[in-house]
C-alpha cells in the first residue's frame, strides 16, 4: 500500500496535475524512491506562503476533479438505471451517489472565500467571473431540499403532500406530476426552477435532489413518518422508474409504474426518470465549471490564486475557511442544530442516511488543507508544502503541534459517529439517543477547540484580513 | 464674489471656534476603538456583520450559530414536512430575517420607479391617535402564502404594493458647494381588501442593521431617563422624549428603544414583533397571526395549525433572540488618525453628541453575561426628537408624532458600503451618503445641521471621516 504512495507522487506530477513545475521542487520532495521500500517520507524544507497556497490550489483542482469524475460516474449509473430499472442497476446508482459524496465532502473546505464554488458565474458577455454568492454551490449542494416540489411526499400526519409548503408554485403539486406547467423535464428547466419563485427554500437540484430521487423520503420501514425514527433510510421502490418501455425482463410480479405504494401513470415514471437524468447532468455541468476555474494550466482562478502577490490573502482565506467550516457550518449547522432540535430536516443527507460521511469528510477536508495532503479517489496521494510546515518554519512549532493534535482529535470523534452509523445507527437515530448525543457533542467540542487554534494560527502568521488591510482608505 | 464667500466662511469658522473654546472635547480614549467593549467583534467586518461577540467562548458561540440558522433560513408555509421551519404567513413581507437584514446590515433600498422591495416596509398609522388600520392591520404585507391544504379553497391575497419615486432637491452650502438630495414619494397600488380607513397614513421604514442591539438592550433605563428633557428645561434647543410602550412580558410601561420610533421595549420583543408581522411566525410573545377581521381567507389559513401551537416555540425563539443579542458591533477602524480626531472634535463642537450620546456602561443585571458592564460607544440617546418636516410623515406611533424619530446608533455605519456593497441611511433609506443624512436633519437638529454646513470642505470631510471610522 505504501508503495503506491510513492508512485503516486510522481504520477501526480507527470500527468494528473501537470503543474508540478520546477518552481516547487524545493518545497515538495519525495525522499525515498527506492522500489520496495515501504517508507515514504515527504519533507518540505522551506514552506513559504506561496508554496502553501500553491499546494492548496493543486489540492482544490484534484478534489474538484475527483468530484467531477465521480459525478460523471453517477450520471452514467443513473442513465443506465433509468434505461433499465433493475434492482442491480438501482443499487449501483445509489452506490455511485455515495461514492460521489466522498470527494465532494472533502472539497467543502474550499468554500467561504469567494472562490469558484461560491462565486463562479458568467457576466453579461458570457465570460466567467466571480461574484460572491452567485456561484454554483447552492445548485450543487443546497439542503434542506424542497422535495415536495419535486415528487410525491407525505407529511407527518400521513397525508400525501399535494403541494409543498415550500412553494409559491401551485397547480399540479410537484414538478414531476405537473406535465401541464412543465412539459419537458430538462437540465435547463431544473436550472431555471432552482429557487422557484424567488424562494430560497425551493431547492430542486444538486446532490440532494438526486439523493431524494434514488432513496425517497426517509420514512420508517412501515412507511410511516413518526417522531421516533427507525434505523432505515428512504424506501423508494424500483418500480417508481418502471415504464412500459423499460420494465425489466425478469419482472415476475407484473408490477408497473408506481409512486411509492400507489400505482401511477406511466408518464409519471417517465418524467421521474427524466428528472433524475437531468439533475445528474446538471451536477456534472456545474462541477465542470468549478474544475475548469481551478485548472492549473488554463483556469483563470488558479492563475490568480497562485500569484505571489495574493499569497498572504489566500493563506488567510484558507485558514478562515477552515475555521468557518469547522465551527459555524459543521459543528453548528450540520450537527448542533440537528441534535438540539431533534430534526431530521437538519440532517444533511437525510434521504440516504449518509450524514455520518458528510461530517467525517468535512472534517477530513479541513485536515487536508492544514497538512497539504489529499488522497485522490484512485488512491494517489497528493502532498505539498503545508500550513503545518509553515508554522514550524516560522517558529510556531508548539502551535503547529497543538493544531495538528486538535485536528486528529476531531477526526477521532467524527470517526465514532461514522462507525456508529456503519454499525446500523444512522445519524438521525444517533441524535435521539443519549449516549450518541454525547458523542456528537464531543465532536462538536473538538471542532470548537480546533477553531480556536486555527484563529491562533491566523494571528501567528499575521494573515487575518485585518492585518492585511490598512483601513485608511478614504472611500471607506 | 469670491472674496465675499471667503469672508463668509471665515466668519462662520471663527464662530465655530469661539463656541469650540467654550465646549470641551473629551480626551480620546483607546476604549473608543472597541465600541462594543469586550463584546466587540474580534475582526473588522469584511463581507458580513454576522459575528458573535468577541468575549463569548467558542463553544458557547454554537448557540449563536444555531440561532443564526433561524435568522437565515427561509420559512415555508405550513403544513410542511419541515416541522421546524414552517409557519410562514398567511400574510408576510419576507420569508426570512436575512431577506431584509442582508448580512446583518440593511437590505437593498428601492430604486426610482420600483415597487418597494422587502427591506422597505410600510407601517399603517393614524394621524391623531395611536392605532392601526381596521382592514389591513399595523403594516402592509404584500405577500401571502398559497395554500394547498385540503380544507382550504380560497386563496389568501397579499395586501398590496407601494411604488417608490424620488424627487431630486438641489442645495448649496454657504461656501457655494452644491449638493443634491432625493426625497421619496409613495404610491399605493393593488390594494386587495378595499381602501384604507380615512385617517390611515403610511410610514416608510427601511430595515435597520441588527448588530449591537443586545448592548443597546443592556443600557439601564435610568441612564436613558436621565437624558429626558421633554420641555427643554436646559434650553439647549433639544428636547429628548422617550416613547413609553408596554413591555409585553412584564405588562409594565417601558422605554421603547427599538424601532425607528421606539415601538418595542426590549430586543426580544422587537425580534418577536418582526417574526409575527414581517414573516407571519407566531411566537411566545405574539401568539396570534396578523389577519384582520375582513381577511377571512387569512383567518381560515391561520386556523389550520392546532390551537395553542406556535410557529416558533420558546426554545428556538430564545436561540434566535440570543443570536440577536450577541451579534457583535464591529471594531472602529482608523479612528486614532489625525483626520478622524479632527472630525471627532467637530462632532462635539457642533453638538452632535447631545442626541448622539457617545457612551454608556451597560447594566450589570443584563441576562447575557458577555454584555454586562461593558463600556460602549453607540452614539445615540435612543430618544425621540423632532427632526423637522423634511423627514416627517403624518402618523402617530404611541407618543411619537409624525416628525419625531428616535436617534439611531451610529456605530459601524461607515462599513455599509464595504460589507453590503451599497449604502443607504435614515429611516427610509433616502440618504445615499452620510453627508446627505446629515443634510436631512431638521427640526431640533436644524441648528446643528447649519453649523455643519458652515464648516469648510476639509472640516466637513473630517467629520464624515470620523463617522465612517466609529
Amino acid at each position: 500500500m505504501k508503495n503506491i504512495k510513492n508512485i503516486a507522487l510522481s504520477l501526480v506530477c507527470v500527468g494528473v496535475l501537470a503543474a508540478c513545475g520546477s518552481d516547487d521542487k524545493n518545497t515538495t520532495t519525495a525522499v525515498d524512491n527506492t522500489q520496495g521500500n515501504e517508507q515514504v517520507e515527504v519533507v518540505h524544507p522551506a514552506a513559504t506562503f506561496e508554496s502553501v497556497v500553491k499546494t492548496n490550489a493543486d489540492q482544490a483542482f484534484a478534489v474538484y476533479s475527483d468530484a467531477l469524475i465521480s459525478a460523471k460516474a453517477l450520471q452514467t449509473a443513473t442513465d443506465r438505471f433509468v434505461a433499465d430499472p433493475s434492482e442491480a442497476n438501482f443499487v449501483a446508482a445509489k452506490q455511485a451517489w455515495l461514492n460521489a459524496r466522498e470527494s465532494y465532502g472533502q472539497s467543502e473546505v474550499f468554500r467561504f472565500r469567494e472562490g469558484p464554488i461560491d462565486a463562479l458565474t458568467k457576466d453579461e458577455q458570457g465570460n466567467w467571473t466571480l461574484v460572491d454568492g452567485q456561484g454554483p454551490e447552492g445548485a450543487i449542494n443546497a439542503w434542506p431540499l424542497a422535495e415536495a416540489l419535486i415528487d410525491y411526499t407525505q407529511d407527518m400526519d400521513g397525508h400525501e403532500m399535494r403541494d409543498t409548503s415550500a412553494s409559491v408554485y401551485q397547480p399540479g403539486g410537484n414538478i414531476i406530476a405537473d406535465s401541464e406547467t412543465f412539459s419537458q423535464i430538462t437540465k435547463e428547466l431544473i436550472r431555471e426552477k432552482f429557487e422557484l419563485d424567488g424562494e430560497e427554500a425551493n431547492v430542486t437540484s444538486g446532490y440532494h435532489a438526486i439523493e431524494f430521487l434514488l432513496w425517497g423520503q426517509d420514512l420508517n420501514e412501515d412507511l410511516t413518518y413518526t417522531a421516533l425514527r427507525d434505523y432505515t433510510a428512504g424506501h423508494r421502490p424500483v418500480t417508481d422508474y418502471y415504464t412500459t418501455q423499460n420494465i425489466p425482463a425478469d419482472e415476475a410480479n407484473g408490477r408497473t409504474c408506481t409512486s411509492g405504494e400507489q400505482g401511477a401513470r406511466d408518464e409519471i415514471c417517465q418524467r421521474r426518470g427524466d428528472y433524475l437524468k437531468a439533475a445528474a447532468a446538471l451536477l456534472v455541468e456545474d462541477l465542470q465549471g468549478v474544475v475548469d476555474a481551478w485548472n492549473p494550466e488554463s483556469g483563470f482562478y488558479y492563475a490568480q490564486y497562485t500569484q505571489a502577490d495574493n499569497a498572504a490573502v489566500n493563506l488567510g482565506a484558507m485558514l478562515e475557511s477552515m475555521g468557518r467550516l469547522s465551527f459555524g457550518e459543521l459543528a453548528g449547522e450540520r450537527m448542533s442544530i440537528a441534535v438540539r432540535t431533534d430534526s431530521q430536516e437538519d440532517e444533511h443527507s437525510c434521504f440516504s442516511d449518509n450524514t455520518h460521511r458528510d461530517i467525517w469528510l468535512n472534517a477530513k477536508g479541513i485536515r487536508n488543507t492544514y497538512l497539504g495532503v489529499y488522497t485522490r479517489t484512485n488512491g494517489l496521494e497528493l502532498s505539498g508544502a503545508s500550513i503545518h510546515n509553515l508554522l514550524i518554519t516560522k517558529g510556531h512549532t508548539e502551535l503547529a503541534e497543538q493544531l495538528n493534535a486538535a485536528l486528529d482529535k476531531t477526526m477521532a470523534k467524527a470517526s465514532v459517529i461514522d462507525q456508529t452509523a456503519k454499525s446500523g445507527k444512522s445519524f438521525d437515530v444517533q441524535i435521539q439517543q443519549a449516549q450518541h448525543k454525547e458523542e456528537i457533542y464531543a465532536a462538536i467540542s473538538a471542532l470548537a477547540e480546533q477553531t480556536d487554534l486555527i484563529q491562533k494560527a491566523i494571528d501567528a502568521l499575521g494573515v487575518s484580513a485585518e492585518d492585511l488591510k490598512q483601513d485608511t482608505d478614504e472611500n471607506l | 464674489m469670491l472674496s465675499v464667500s471667503c469672508m463668509l466662511s471665515v466668519a462662520l469658522l471663527s464662530g465655530v471656534s469661539a463656541q469650540a473654546q467654550a465646549r470641551t472635547v473629551p480626551a480620546f480614549s483607546e476604549q473608543e476603538l472597541y465600541p462594543g467593549g469586550q463584546a466587540t467583534a474580534r475582526r473588522v467586518a469584511q463581507r458580513t456583520f454576522i459575528h458573535p461577540a468577541g468575549n463569548v467562548p467558542t463553544i458557547q458561540q454554537l448557540d449563536f450559530w444555531d440561532g443564526f440558522s433561524f435568522f437565515r433560513d427561509p420559512w415555508v408555509a405550513s403544513p410542511a414536512i419541515t416541522k421546524d421551519r414552517d409557519g410562514l404567513g398567511p400574510l408576510f413581507n419576507a420569508r426570512s430575517c436575512k431577506t431584509c437584514h442582508n448580512d446583518g446590515g440593511r437590505g437593498r433600498r428601492a430604486k426610482d420607479g420600483e415597487l418597494a422591495p422587502p427591506a422597505l416596509l410600510f407601517r399603517l398609522l393614524k394621524t391623531n391617535t395611536w392605532g392601526v388600520d381596521a382592514h389591513y392591520g399595523g403594516q402592509l404585507q404584500p405577500n401571502a402564502v398559497r395554500l394547498s391544504h385540503h380544507t382550504l379553497s380560497k386563496p389568501v391575497l397579499g395586501e398590496g404594493n407601494v411604488r417608490v419615486h424620488y424627487e431630486t432637491i438641489q442645495g448649496y452650502y454657504p461656501d457655494g458647494t452644491a449638493y443634491s438630495l432625493i426625497k421619496p414619494s409613495y404610491k399605493i397600488e393593488q390594494l386587495s381588501y378595499g381602501s384604507f380607513e380615512a385617517d390611515t397614513v403610511i410610514s416608510a421604514r427601511y430595515t435597520p442593521a441588527v448588530y449591537g442591539m443586545g448592548l443597546l438592550d443592556a443600557i439601564s433605563e435610568q441612564d436613558l431617563f436621565a437624558q429626558q428633557d421633554i420641555a427643554d428645561e436646559d434650553q439647549d434647543g433639544i428636547s429628548a422624549k422617550y416613547n413609553l410602550v408596554t413591555n409585553i412580558k412584564t405588562g409594565q410601561p417601558s422605554i421603547g428603544r427599538f424601532g425607528f420610533k421606539g415601538l418595542h421595549a426590549t430586543l426580544e420583543q422587537q425580534i418577536a414583533g418582526a417574526f409575527v408581522n414581517d414573516i407571519g411566525i407566531t411566537n411566545p410573545l405574539f401568539s396570534q397571526e396578523t389577519c384582520t377581521n375582513v381577511q377571512h381567507a387569512c383567518k381560515l389559513a391561520a386556523s389550520i395549525d392546532p390551537k395553542g401551537t406556535l410557529d416558533i416555540p420558546k426554545k428556538l425563539h430564545d436561540l434566535t433572540t440570543y443570536m440577536g443579542q450577541i451579534l457583535a458591533v464591529p471594531k472602529a477602524r482608523d479612528l486614532s488618525s489625525d483626520k478622524a480626531l479632527q472630525g471627532r472634535a467637530l462632532f462635539y463642537q457642533l453638538q452632535c453628541h447631545v442626541c448622539h450620546t457617545p457612551s454608556y456602561i451597560t447594566t450589570k443585571d443584563y441576562p447575557v453575561a458577555a454584555l454586562q458592564a461593558q463600556k460602549i460607544y453607540p452614539y445615540t440617546d435612543l430618544a425621540l426628537h423632532d427632526m423637522g418636516e423634511g423627514l416627517a410623515d403624518q402618523g402617530r406611533e404611541n407618543l411619537a408624532l409624525g416628525s419625531e424619530w428616535r436617534t439611531p446608533p451610529l456605530w459601524g455605519i461607515g462599513l455599509q458600503q464595504r460589507v453590503q456593497g451599497y449604502q443607504a441611511f435614515l429611516h427610509d433609506g433616502r440618504a445615499r451618503t452620510i453627508e446627505e443624512a446629515i443634510l436631512w436633519h431638521g427640526g431640533e437638529a436644524d441648528k446643528t445641521k447649519h453649523r455643519f454646513m458652515g464648516l469648510s470642505t476639509n472640516e466637513r470631510n473630517a467629520l464624515i471621516y470620523f463617522l465612517k471610522q466609529i
